[in-house]
């Protein structure tokens, strides 16, 4: 079944360059006929250097003109290669160009969600290795295929015309050869699943020891964990070798009866017995001579071809998984919002592969201009309810209504200019600060930036960066430290200007000289807006207008800091917890009572 | 990475014999093998001169033929056998201990090259070294080599027995078969140089996608995606441009090189027609030679395939050889071991790359044993290098570092890293039971030490809670364990080792809030009675340090209790009350 659907894959994906496979394969087995049939002229031109009256095949020609027509196949044979190489060429040029645009724009408009979850890594590998790898099999495989399966063919139509006695003999040889190594290769297929099932299991362990390698260091030598990489590589190494062992015999053997020498020792001891009883005239000895190994030739590469086939068909398969991914509807229903009160309507939420839902019947509302701060313990369900809210995935079950519409009616430009969402990722590109920051709002004046990195508590920061707010951006930000990466980013929330901020206020403390100015900007960022914040701080929670208190995926408590005091036990506990992380300091003397 | 010129033939022979390794005699034998079923193979395909004269000679000898026949035969036959065993060792599992053992050396070099060096390396880099790269350079080496003995040996031996048959044939062929040469040289280097332009197209557009990819979120949300896109797709565009440029040149002399046959025998026809007319040459000899001529067609285009493969073959074996080529740490005699767990920098110096600036400048520090040390100063000032230098992550540049009085340098990788526990921000945690992730630790400790370790670290009870408690395996998980649970277990592993030193990096950073306190916890019963250093940025937790290094670029501007600092260094105060500041909104 998986063996279908990947088949199926293949073949669908390469669609868009039909016309150029198509032609490629019909290029190159027109080349391997004309290449089969100048072989055979070859001979029928060299007997005419004595014999004029020399027929074959029932033509008669003088030598002159018989070598232009010779010549001239042979060119064609040369020229219909070249551009069945071309044409397959280009043809693989056009398919990745076509599948990485189609990919991106795919991938702009299906759930952010699925982007996070299937991780930038794999979708690095699917938009890169494997496109590359469809690039091989449409440039190279396909004229292959072409030539390898015309020239047999043309080569045994041909024997048979020329004289079927020797057609026979080479038959002969190559069925003798079929069946012998079909006999060998009887059981490669249970050996060859285990090497595959090894191969993949070697590469897990390399990724495992390798990766953890740093750490591992720290605690010995790595002795336990090379022990384990050194298992792996045992094990591994006795399955190919068995694999090796089993289809070795069976290699070997196809090489050396799909070499050239078997068939032509045939050929020509045969021919020379009917040579000798006069059967058999030395154009035709000859033209089987040349031609009599096209079939054994074409195997060998028709073998290597079908290992190329199954690594397209993984590939283009991989690739259709990225494809069908569902995007997002926006139905473009409500293009201007009046409000900005948030509700969650009976949400539920499940992830896709996981089990369990990861939310569950939460009901909560947050009115425009206040702020609510969403707390509980890790797992709780907090960032997957903020990212619900830009749609990074939508709801399993229930409504979130802004301004009492459904934010699936919502036209995707209208919700995006009015929710700006701050989570911990933060992305800067490489390009400069000021370029990062009025990403938010191209139509921004400098001094609109400006602003908004004063508002920010980054400003001081940019003016003495070498260039100020042209210095370029390291790769992925990785010149500014966390507590900067992030007050950038506050900056471009600032200048969008959106009326609801979601936030996840995490990375507390990574930056003990940004925290006093950190808190400064999120205060500017949230001033007078509808926010929505994961909250790590206890000024956030205290301020809250609301708290909503999280645990598994379902909503325990809300209400302001006071109220749940009072009400709600869970909150309490929570709540001194905070504190009392809050004050804890390092003692190795053991001073510590339980406090 | 490395674009130097491609390896001449010999320089991939002698890599290869050395990537061999103790199979080498097996590789140089097959070697042989293959050079003399080709020989044999040539000879074989010379016995078609006398074997055709016999069989159309005017008064044709049947004894004569088979005469002939059986030499032929007899060639064959040893060039067949001759490379079966000579394919051995590719498939009689030489290559494979030969990969395997390579694997093995690289994974010894990892335990024993110098952290740093190590963290150099991206992790999908090393790991396309450890697993592709050792595949792809070692899996063909048998089949690469047979290839390029037959397209070598064999045209030589025809040629050269047609040199007895006919003088004027051979010069011929020895005319335009070596065109191959040129062509084959142009080739590689015309595809190496177009391969600049095409890596450098290639390698803006891997960026622009990882860009475009890890910034989707951002540029979604800010409506931008259009625009990243449109430079997405210019890069696209470019390379398939480059790509278009590069085929129509690359393409003639590829083709060129698999008609050069076919070009021989149409200039043998030709040529040797005319002799034959004016009667200098037989007819039979002419088709003899033709029909060996053709056999060359096969291997010639088995080799044109074969190229790129021999490329892929050839940057491999370069890659690995720079793992292979790293220095080692070396312990230094005499070996030592501490006896006693004070600490002591003597004017150290580092720097990361050797040229360039000092990481650390003239630093000197003494902690006593069970003392509490802290570390605290803006990012980037040199706080973790300090710890790197303790953990010998590389070798200081100058000065030195001691741990009872004995240099780390003449400790030994095993004996130091004994001493010392380390607790990350990032817990590397692999697809195995929760009790083994622990366990790595401290290979020996029994379930009731590991229980004992993980209630001292406060995430027993969790574990317990987990759907096989200690046996659940983490990759089950799917990841699901939050960082506050990832952390407690990085510091059960502490536990368990009992190791005299401990070694905090901002322990408390990034947790969330309801497991700080089991954390800190955690933290309260690693650190009892030992040795500690933390690099802090709460400044509120480190009050009671026995010692704080206050550091600034790379240099330690003051050291002291926290009461004395805050008097004497400037720095240290203007933290502090940024942070008290902070703490007081908080109440």
């Amino acid at each position: 079944m998986e063996n279908e659907k990947m088949k199926k894959s293949l073949w669908a994906i390469m669609k868009p360059v039909n016309l150029h496979i198509n032609s490629a394969i019909l290029l190159a087995a027109f080349s391997g006929i004309t290449s089969v049939i100048a072989l055979t002229f070859l001979a029928f031109v060299v007997s005419l250097t004595v014999n004029t009256n020399t027929t074959f095949l029932g033509i008669t020609m003088d030598f002159d003109t018989a070598f232009i027509y010779l010549a001239v196949i042979s060119f064609i044979s040369f020229f219909s290669r070249k551009y069945a190489f071309i044409i397959s060429h280009f043809g693989a040029f056009k398919l990745e160009e076509i599948l990485r645009t189609n990919l991106s724009k795919h991938l702009a408009k299906v759930p952010l969600g699925f982007i996070t979850t299937t991780g930038t890594g794999k979708l690095k590998k699917v938009l890169l290795d494997d496109i590359k790898n469809l690039h091989a099999f449409v440039a190279d495989t396909t004229p292959m295929i072409g030539r390898s399966i015309s020239t047999p063919i043309a080569s045994l139509i041909l024997m048979l015309i020329i004289d079927y006695r020797l057609a026979f003999a080479s038959i002969v040889v190559l069925i003798l050869g079929v069946i012998i190594m079909s006999y060998v290769m009887k059981d490669s297929q249970v050996y060859r699943q285990a090497y595959e099932n090894s191969q993949s299991n070697i590469n897990k362990a390399v990724v495992e020891f390798v990766q953890a390698m740093p750490i591992v260091r720290t605690f010995d030598d790595g002795t336990s964990s090379f022990k384990r990489y050194n298992e792996s590589l045992e094990n591994y190494k006795t399955n190919l070798k068995n694999w090796i062992n089993e289809t070795g015999v069976a290699a070997k053997f196809a090489m050396a009866i799909l070499s050239p020498m078997p068939t032509i020792l045939a050929v020509s001891g045969i021919g020379a017995y009917f040579v000798l009883n006069g059967s058999l005239d030395l154009v035709s000895f000859l033209a089987v001579l040349l031609i009599a190994t096209g079939m054994s030739d074409a195997l060998m590469p028709l073998m290597w071809m079908s290992n190329f086939v199954k690594k397209s068909q993984a590939a283009a398969y991989r690739i259709a998984d990225i494809s069908n991914e569902e995007e997002l509807y926006y139905s473009n229903k409500v293009k201007e919002l009046n409000s900005f009160d948030i509700e969650f309507k009976n949400v539920g939420f499940k992830y896709e592969n996981r089990d369990s839902n990861a939310l569950e019947n939460i009901n909560f509302e947050v009115k425009q201009g206040t702020k609510s701060a969403i707390i509980g313990s890790s797992g709780a369900g907090k960032s997957t309810i903020a990212k619900l809210i830009p749609r990074f995935w939508d709801v399993s079950f229930g409504e979130i209504l802004i301004d009492n519409q459904n934010i699936k009616d919502i036209d995707s430009k209208t919700l995006m200019n009015s929710v700006a969402f701050v989570f911990q990722d933060t992305y800067l590109f490489h390009d400069t600060i000021k370029n990062n920051i009025k990403l938010a709002n191209e139509k921004a004046t400098d001094e609109q930036v400006i602003q908004a990195c004063k508002a920010a508590q980054i400003h001081e920061f940019i003016m003495t960066l070498p260039n100020g707010y042209d210095t370029l951006v390291g790769d992925k930000g990785s010149r500014l430290s966390g507590g900067q990466k992030q007050r950038v980013t506050i900056a471009r929330a600032i200048l969008r200007d959106a009326q609801i901020i979601v936030l996840d206020e995490a990375t507390s403390y990574a930056d003990a000289q940004s925290e006093e100015k950190l808190i400064k900007a999120l205060a500017n960022l949230m001033k007078n807006k509808t926010v929505i914040i994961i909250a790590h701080r206890l000024s956030t929670i205290k301020d809250a207008d609301q708290i909503l208190l999280f645990e598994k995926g379902r909503l325990l408590a809300k209400g302001t800091h006071e109220e749940l005091l009072k009400n709600s036990f869970d909150y309490i506990d929570l709540y001194t917890s905070y504190e009392k992380a809050y004050n804890w300091d390092i003692d190795n003397k053991g001073n510590h009572n339980d406090k | 990475m490395t674009n130097k010129r491609f390896s001449s033939l010999y320089e991939v022979y002698k890599l290869s014999v050395e990537i061999a390794g103790e199979y080498n005699v097996g590789f140089k034998r097959s070697l042989l093998l293959f050079f003399i079923s080709f020989v044999t193979l040539g000879l074989a395909f010379a016995m078609f001169f006398p074997l055709l004269k016999a069989i159309f000679s005017s008064q044709a000898d049947i004894n004569e033929i088979i005469y002939w026949f059986s030499f032929m035969a007899f060639f064959s036959l040893i060039s067949i056998v001759t490379k079966w065993f000579g394919h051995n060792f590719d498939y009689s599992g030489y290559i494979v201990e030969i990969t395997n053992e390579l694997r093995v050396k690289l994974g010894k070099k990892l335990r024993s090259m110098p952290l740093h060096t190590l963290s150099k390396y991206k992790t999908g880099e090393l790991n396309s070294i450890l697993s592709s790269n050792v595949d792809e350079s070692i899996l063909h080496m048998g089949v690469v080599s047979a290839l390029f003995m037959q397209i070598t040996v064999v045209p030589i031996v025809v040629v050269l027995f047609t040199f007895f048959i006919d003088y004027k044939l051979a010069l011929i062929m020895l005319i335009i078969l070596p065109f191959a040469i040129p062509l084959y040289i142009m080739k590689r280097k015309v595809s190496i140089e177009e391969k600049k332009d095409f890596n450098d197209a290639n390698s803006n557009l891997e960026s622009q996608l990882i860009e475009y990819i890890q910034g989707l979120p951002v540029l979604r949300s800010v409506n931008q995606v259009g625009k990243n896109a449109k430079q997405l797709d210019l890069a696209v565009k470019k390379v398939r441009t480059i790509q278009e440029e590069g085929a129509s040149k690359s393409t003639l002399p590829l083709l060129i090189m698999g008609s050069l046959v076919e070009i021989v025998l149409l200039v043998l026809v030709f040529l040797g027609g005319m002799w034959v007319e004016e009667g200098s040459l037989a007819l039979i000899t002419l088709a003899a030679l033709l029909v060996v001529v053709s056999r060359l067609t096969e291997p010639l285009t088995l080799f044109l395939g074969v190229i790129p493969v021999f490329d892929t073959m050839d940057s491999a074996f370069n890659r690995i050889k720079t793992v292979l080529d790293i220095k080692s740490l070396k312990t230094f005699e005499p070996k030592q071991k501490a006896k006693s767990f004070d600490i002591e920098f003597e004017n150290v110096f580092y720097s990361y790359d050797k040229d360039e600036t000092y990481s650390l400048k003239n630093i000197s520090f003494n902690i006593k044993q069970n003392s509490l040390t802290a570390i605290v100063g803006h990012s980037g000032c040199g706080k973790t290098t300090i710890t790197k230098m303790l953990m010998r992550y590389d070798d200081v540049s100058k000065g030195s570092v001691k741990i009872g009085g004995v240099n780390i340098k003449n400790m030994t990788q095993k004996e130091l890293m004994k001493d010392i526990s380390v607790v990350f921000q990032d817990v590397y945690l692999f697809d195995d039971t929760v009790l083994n992730n622990i366990k790595m630790a401290k290979p020996k400790a029994t379930k009731d030490e590991i229980i004992k370790a993980c209630k001292l670290a406060n995430c027993h009870d969790f574990i317990q809670n987990l759907p096989n408690s200690y046996d659940t395996n983490i990759g089950d998980l799917g990841g699901n364990l939050s960082g506050g649970e990832k952390q407690r277990i990085s510091i059960a592993r502490a536990i368990l080792k009992d190791a005299p030193i401990v070694i905090l990096d901002e322990p408390t950073a990034s947790l969330d809030t309801k497991s700080e306190l089991a954390v800190q916890k955690a933290i309260d019963s690693l650190v009892k009675n030992r040795t500690v250093i933390v690099i802090a940025h709460r400044l509120s937790t480190i009050t009671h340090a026995d010692n704080i290094l206050v550091m600034k670029e790379a240099e330690i501007t003051q050291q002291g209790k926290h009461k004395e600092i805050l008097i004497s260094s400037e720095l240290y105060k203007n933290m502090w009350e940024a942070q008290t500041r902070t703490k007081a909104w908080n109440s």
